[in-house]
C-alpha cells in the first residue's frame, strides 16, 4: 500500500498500533483449492488495523467535499494522489 | 489529529484528472493547488499528488507532501490560522455548490447500481527463505474496483441455473477481471494488459434454494506483457538494456450467490493466487522483479460505498 495511506492513518488516531508484519500462507505460488481459499482470502483482504484510515469520512470526490463545506462552513481538507486513494493508488 | 481533521470537511480524490481537465471540480482544484507545495514544477514529474486545505470558495490555505504526521499537524494548524482569519462572507461560495453538480464529469457516474461492484485486493505472499521487507513494502497492499452492468453480472452463470448445471464467463467478461485487476499493483498502481494468455472462469452451480443460486467459481489466468518502463523516476531508464517482461498467473478459486427475483449477487468472493514476475513505473518492484506468489481476494461487500469508485480502468471496459 502506497505509504501515504499510512501517513494518514495517523488521522485517525487508532487505539491500537498496525502490526509490523502480515503473517500469510507459507507457499510458494500455491494453487487456490476449495481447502485453502478462505485462508488466502483473510490473508489479502486488509484487516481492520489497516482499514483504520477509512474511519475519517472522506467524501469520495472534492465537489461533495465542496458542497458539504458550504452547508457547514467548514475549511476542506483534501487527500489527492495520483490513483483514487479509495481504489488503486 | 483527529481533533484538528474534525475541524475540516476531508475529502480524497485522484489527481490526474484534477490537474488535467477542465470541468467545474478540475477548475476548482486548479484554481488552488499552484499555490501548493509542488505548484510550477515539471520535474521530476508534475504531479500536484498530496494534501492540501481550502476554503468553500476555492482560497488556498495549505498543502503538504509528507508521511510525517507531525508535519501534518503543523500544515493543518496553520491552514486553520488562516481559515479564521478570512472574512466569513469571504469563506463561502455565493451559490449553493450542490446545484451544479451535473456540470461535472466523473467516471462514478457509470456505477452499475443495479450490476456487480466489487472490490479487488491485491498482497504478497510469503516466500520461504526470503522474509519480507521491514517497512511498507512489507504490509503493502492495494485494491480496485471491478464493475459489470446488471445484464453483464446475469452471465456470470447458466441461464437456466439447476444444481450441477456449468457455465464458462463470457471471454470478455473474463478478460475483464485477468486484464485489469490481476496486475501486480501490490505497491503501486500499474498498467494492465491488452489481452490474457489465458482467461478462463467456471461458474458451477450447487444448489438452489428458493431464489437464491449456490454456485462455486474456479479459474486460471496468464497475461504478460514487454516493454520499458522508468523505474528509478528517471524517463532515460526506459532507454538502458533491453525490455523487460512482467506478468501474473494465476488459479483461482470461490463461492457465490444469485439471487434470481432481485436480478443480482448478493454474495460473491473469488480468490486468485499465482505468480507475478517484472516490474512498472509505479509499482516499486526494482528490487524485486523475480517471479514471486502474489493473491488478490474479489469481493462484493455491500457496505463498503467505495465499491462506487471508478476502476482505474474503466476507459478499457468499452462502456
Amino acid at each position: 500500500m502506497p505509504s501515504l495511506r499510512g501517513a494518514l492513518l495517523s488521522l485517525a488516531v487508532l487505539a491500537a498500533p498496525a502490526p509490523l508484519t502480515h503473517a500469510g500462507p507459507k507457499t510458494s505460488a500455491p494453487t487456490v483449492t476449495k481447502q485453502n481459499w478462505k485462508r488466502l482470502r483473510d490473508h489479502v483482504r486488509p484487516d481492520k488495523s489497516e482499514l483504520a484510515w477509512r474511519r475519517i469520512p472522506w467524501r469520495a470526490s472534492l465537489w461533495d467535499a465542496v458542497i458539504d463545506a458550504n452547508r457547514e462552513k467548514k475549511p476542506i481538507l483534501l487527500w489527492a494522489m495520483n490513483g483514487h486513494p479509495l481504489a488503486c493508488t | 489529529m483527529q481533533k484538528l481533521a474534525r475541524k475540516f470537511i476531508p475529502a480524497t480524490d485522484e489527481v490526474w484528472r484534477l490537474q488535467n481537465r477542465s470541468d467545474l471540480e478540475c477548475r476548482f482544484f486548479q484554481g488552488f493547488s499552484e499555490g501548493g507545495h509542488y505548484g510550477g514544477r515539471s520535474r521530476p514529474t508534475s504531479t500536484r499528488q498530496g494534501i492540501y486545505c481550502c476554503t468553500p470558495a476555492g482560497r488556498f490555505l495549505g498543502s503538504i507532501n509528507t508521511s510525517r504526521p507531525a508535519a501534518m499537524a503543523n500544515m493543518l494548524k496553520a491552514a486553520l490560522a488562516k481559515w479564521r482569519a478570512i472574512p466569513q462572507e469571504k469563506r463561502l461560495l455565493a451559490y449553493d455548490p450542490a446545484t451544479r453538480v451535473a456540470q461535472i464529469q466523473r467516471a462514478e457516474r457509470r456505477y452499475p447500481k443495479d450490476g456487480l461492484a466489487v472490490r479487488v485486493y491485491s498482497r504478497d505472499l510469503a516466500r520461504p527463505g526470503r522474509p519480507a521487507p521491514n517497512d511498507w513494502r512489507g504490509r503493502a497492499w492495494n485494491v480496485d474496483s471491478l464493475w459489470f452492468h446488471q445484464a453483464e453480472a446475469a452471465r456470470l452463470l447458466p441461464a437456466d441455473p439447476k444444481a450441477g448445471a456449468s457455465h464458462a464467463w463470457p471471454a470478455a467478461l473474463a478478460q475483464r477481471l485477468v486484464c485489469r485487476n490481476l496486475v501486480d499493483n501490490v505497491r503501486g498502481q500499474t498498467n494492465g494488459y491488452r489481452r490474457p494468455r489465458v482467461a478462463e472462469i467456471t461458474t458451477t452451480v450447487t444448489a438452489v434454494r428458493g431464489s437464491i443460486v449456490h454456485l462455486t467459481l474456479r479459474g486460471r489466468s496468464e497475461a504478460s506483457t514487454t516493454g520499458r518502463w522508468p523505474t528509478d523516476g528517471d524517463v532515460a531508464d526506459m532507454q538502458r538494456g533491453d525490455p523487460w517482461a512482467r506478468g501474473v498467473r494465476t488459479t483461482m478459486y470461490g463461492e457465490a450467490e444469485y439471487d434470481r427475483k432481485a436480478g443480482r449477487f448478493v454474495r460473491f468472493e473469488l480468490v486468485a493466487a499465482g505468480t507475478r514476475w517484472g516490474r512498472t513505473r509505479y509499482n516499486f518492484r526494482q528490487d524485486d522483479d523475480r517471479e514471486a506468489p502474489i493473491a488478490f481476494a474479489i469481493v462484493l461487500d455491500p457496505k463498503d460505498l467505495s465499491r462506487r469508485v471508478a476502476p482505474a480502468e474503466l476507459g478499457a471496459y468499452g462502456w
